[in-house]
């Protein structure tokens, strides 16, 4: 029997960066969805519900943060677990990520382990490679 | 743990980003944001030396790992031997630890637990080295938090990142 496949959201406005994605978790069992825009995110998100959300904090027109904040005060989408990706180095921007209802947070350049052990901790699905 | 307001204003600043560890021995305060990460805080009052680090994941860096202060083992163990090498005392050596949540889970919930195997990973490193148990602790639950630290004090003030408080 295939084993059901998580279902990926991210969300970035970097074509480069989304194929980072799509190269650092092509050998996980996920179904990824990428989308540029945060407009895009809030669309894809109701219309296929993903597991899981991979939210870069900095775009243009809707920021990450204005994104997670949707989210969560849509009935439909409000308990997607979010990861913040962040590229700040200091404190106040996730702190306001937090205070918004992200769960979790990785910095780029984002690390493999530790990226696949947040998804792992916040689905319940163990991704091939993640911590034993 | 104090109010913010007693802070004082006339010493350095720091922002600890994950996998970095801060040692001084000047007057200095650190602030870090947690989710499922965790902080240990090592301080000798006397001496006038602390530090922390922020790790991600429990256990031992795997061999070649280009940044191995990410793992609770290398961090914890990084971390006691850089304070103890800017002139703390190991025997008045203080401890504090914070973090570790499953931010918007039910506790225990999620295959891995990395919040909560960040915790006991942190608390077997202060057994394995004899330090003592932490003075204050703020680990677990379900919100994200803002850890303020200064290291030549010990003193920390925590701040839960609880959704929609903001």
């Amino acid at each position: 029997m295939n084993r059901p496949r998580l279902r990926v959201l991210i969300v970035d406005d970097s074509e480069l960066q989304l194929s980072f994605f799509r190269e650092l978790l092509a050998d996980q069992p996920f179904e990824l969805d990428p989308v540029r825009s945060g407009a895009d995110a809030l669309a894809a998100a109701r219309r296929r519900r993903p597991d899981i959300v991979l939210l870069d904090i900095e775009m243009p027109q809707m920021s990450g943060l204005e994104v997670v904040q949707a989210l969560r005060r849509d009935p439909a989408t409000a308990t997607i677990p979010v990861i913040m990706v962040s590229c700040h180095r200091d404190a106040d921007p996730m702190e306001h990520a937090f205070l918004q209802g992200c769960n979790d947070y990785v910095t780029k350049p984002v690390h493999k382990t530790e990226l696949l052990a947040k998804i792992g901790s916040l689905t319940g699905f163990a991704p091939a490679g993640a911590l034993p | 743990m104090s109010s913010p307001v007693d802070m004082q204003t006339d010493i350095g600043e720091a922002y600890l980003m994950p996998g970095a560890v801060h040692v001084s021995s000047v007057p200095v305060r650190c602030t870090t944001i947690l989710g499922s990460c965790v902080a240990l805080c090592l301080f000798d009052v006397a001496a006038g030396v602390g530090g922390l680090n922020h790790f991600l994941l429990p256990g031992a860096a795997p061999a070649r790992d280009p940044e191995p202060l990410r793992w609770s083992d290398d961090a914890c163990d990084f971390l006691y031997e850089r304070v103890i090498a800017a002139g703390a005392s190991a025997c008045r050596l203080q401890v504090k630890v914070f973090g570790g949540a499953a931010v918007g889970m039910p506790v225990n919930a999620g295959s891995l637990r990395i919040g909560e195997r960040n915790v006991e990973a942190v608390l077997s490193m202060l057994q394995r080295r004899r330090l003592p148990a932490p003075l204050a602790s703020d680990v677990g639950g379900a919100a994200g938090r803002k850890l303020v630290f200064e290291a030549h004090t010990g003193r920390a003030w925590v701040k839960v990142l609880v959704q929609g408080t903001g």
